[in-house]
């Protein structure tokens, strides 16, 4: 049977590619109106449109035929108001994708189950303690957020949103846990915008996703305190709090400049002058490019693991995915960390081998 | 390398060497001795100017102890205070550590009379010359050395973990002394290991790196299904 082509595919590729429908309907030659009566499913647009739309939105043609796409539970956004609607569905579209990709993972391969608690009562300080109970992490460091999600059935996906206004973003798709970070920013901040929405998904799951000012602020209290423990972090505090001392003491947490003074004032380490002094010190000296040792960027061990595994028609994985899920393999990377690729001087790309270490068990 | 200088020859290990020779020595990372010392330094601060004026250096002491003893216990390795000399003995009891304040040259390498603070007194002149009879003892055949009579003496020799605290910076060495003199100053060197500085500025090293205070690294099992 001929598959139909997909009103819900066309609005989800528009989205994704950040577009309005006169921006789309100008850049194919037709009206609003028509790109409107194609997404409402009044009327198909002929075989010609369709390449247009595949060659102007950057899809495959295959793409807007089939099932539709997965709904998204509401997401929960940091920095709302910085956000435009056109910003808000890009984001969400690429989620959606990523949903859509994590099923066919879901079919193919058995992961860690989801165990994130619903701490809905609790303080954040206190819910970051007890997400660290469950957990069994004690008072440890963190050096990989990502992985530790994972290991607990958080499904983490990489965003590459060019600019300040998106950070991360969180939802609860039926029982499963999402987190999609945008891969553009420092690590250290990255670090910070993942354990912000491990708060959002622990402290705002009964909320449906809608975040208001204050969840913003008790997800960003959650993130420090679950990142820098209060009793370890203020045993390891530099005595004098100077410049030099924070900037050493900051690499053991894994965080910025900034987010370990603003614990330290946190924990009643800093006075506020303290705290504000110190504030313009990092910001005058190093602007957005702190000193400390490179730490390595987070990514995903079990899309590694996923996109290295042989495909079951004997090619490579990764082509098999993007041929699934009828997208094209540069859309496939943006979502996977662009672990399939590795950057090589000249920026260009090449293939390279998963950095995780650890084998794949492969039954068949 | 052997060094001449005001306290006769003596070795003094190149500060490259110092971690491989501590772990010769009594097995210990050069980072459980700065770890102590950093201890008595950090809780001498807490004294203010209404404690006693000798107190900072009595606190000092006692936590420099205390935090030596503290790392060491999980080491297997046992401590007494026979004499009111705080020693830390090894599991093994080959090596004995007692920790006490040092002068001005403590620490420094470019500097020969590093000693203790104050003169030692009658059962530290005891340990110094107990030293040095070990280490006369073992250049003689073992049908020349005398028999032990003393059960203290089936130990070996004890080291000093001296310190000294400049400004915010802290200098320490873990030295064997041996030879006093009868009022109990130092005379004499055996060997000297000087400790890098300590800047009680800068929060303590986490861990030299061994990842011991991190989660684990995470495996995270992904498994094709089968079908």
């Amino acid at each position: 049977m001929a598959e139909i082509f997909s009103p819900e595919r066309l609005t989800l590729a528009r989205k994704r590619r950040g577009l309005f429908l006169q921006e789309l309907a100008a850049r194919i030659g037709v009206t609003a109106k028509s790109v409107g009566t194609w997404e409402s499913g009044k009327a198909t647009p002929n075989n010609d449109r369709i390449d247009s739309l595949a060659r102007v939105l950057e899809f495959p043609r295959e793409f807007f035929f089939g099932d539709a796409p997965p709904m998204l539970g509401t997401a929960a956004f940091r920095s709302l108001a910085r956000m435009t609607a056109r910003q808000r569905d890009m984001a969400l579209a690429a989620g959606a994708q990523a949903v859509a990709f994590d099923s066919w993972i879901e079919r193919e391969y058995s992961r860690p189950e989801p165990n994130v608690p619903d701490l809905r009562d609790s303080s954040p300080e206190s819910a970051a303690e007890g997400v660290r109970a469950v957990w069994g992490l004690g008072y440890k460091r963190i050096p990989n957020l990502v992985h530790l999600l994972e290991a607990s059935g958080v499904r983490v996906y990489s965003l590459v949103h060019d600019g300040s206004e998106i950070d991360a973003f969180s939802l609860w798709q039926g029982m499963t846990p999402f987190i999609f970070l945008n891969t553009t920013k420092t690590t250290e901040r990255s670090r910070m915008d993942a354990s912000h929405e491990l708060g959002h998904l622990v402290l705002h799951a009964h909320t449906g996703g809608g975040t208001t000012k204050q969840h913003e602020t008790e997800a960003q209290a959650f993130a420090a305190a679950f990142l820098m423990p209060r009793a370890p972090f203020i045993a390891t505090s530099p005595r004098r709090v100077t410049l030099p001392a924070v900037i050493e003491a900051k690499a053991q947490w894994g965080v910025s400049a900034l987010a370990y003074v603003h614990r330290l004032h946190r924990v009643g380490r800093l006075t506020d002058w303290q705290y504000q002094s110190l504030c313009i010190q990092i910001k005058s000296t190093f602007g957005n490019t702190e000193p400390g040792p490179e730490r390595p960027r987070e990514t995903s061990q079990v899309l590694a693991k996923v996109l290295s595994s042989p495909g079951r028609a004997r090619t490579s994985n990764r082509r098999e995915i993007a041929k699934h899920l009828r997208i094209y393999m540069r859309d496939l990377d943006e979502m996977t960390f662009g672990l399939a690729l590795t950057p090589v001087a000249g920026g260009r790309s090449a293939p390279a081998a998963p950095t995780t270490g650890s084998s794949l068990q492969l039954i068949e | 390398m052997p060094v001449s200088g005001g306290m006769e020859d003596y070795e003094m290990p190149d500060p490259d060497e110092v971690p491989r020779r501590l772990r010769e020595i009594c097995g210990l990372p050069v980072d459980l001795f700065l770890g102590a010392v950093r201890r008595g330094q950090l809780a001498a601060d807490f004294c203010t100017a209404s404690h006693p004026r000798t107190y900072s250096g009595t606190v000092a002491y006692g936590e420099t102890v205390a935090g030596l003893r503290d790392q060491t216990a999980a080491l297997s390795w046992s401590f007494n205070d026979e004499d009111n000399i705080p020693r830390t003995i090894s599991p093994d009891g080959g090596v004995i550590i007692t920790a006490v304040s040092g002068n001005k040259d403590t620490g420094r390498r470019d500097r020969h009379s590093a000693s203790t603070r104050r003169p030692r007194g009658v059962a530290g002149v005891r340990i110094v010359r107990r030293n040095g009879q070990i280490e006369l003892e073992a250049l003689l055949p073992p049908e020349e050395r005398l028999p032990e009579t003393d059960d203290a003496l089936d130990l070996g020799p004890t080291w000093y973990l001296l310190y000294y605290r400049d400004g915010d910076t802290v200098r320490s060495e873990l030295s064997l002394a041996k030879g006093v003199d009868d009022s109990g100053a130092l005379l004499e060197w055996q060997e000297r290991l000087v400790l890098p500085e300590i800047d009680l500025t800068l929060p303590p090293p986490s861990d030299g790196g061994s990842g011991r205070d991190d989660t684990p690294i995470i495996d995270v099992p992904v498994t094709r299904r089968v079908g």
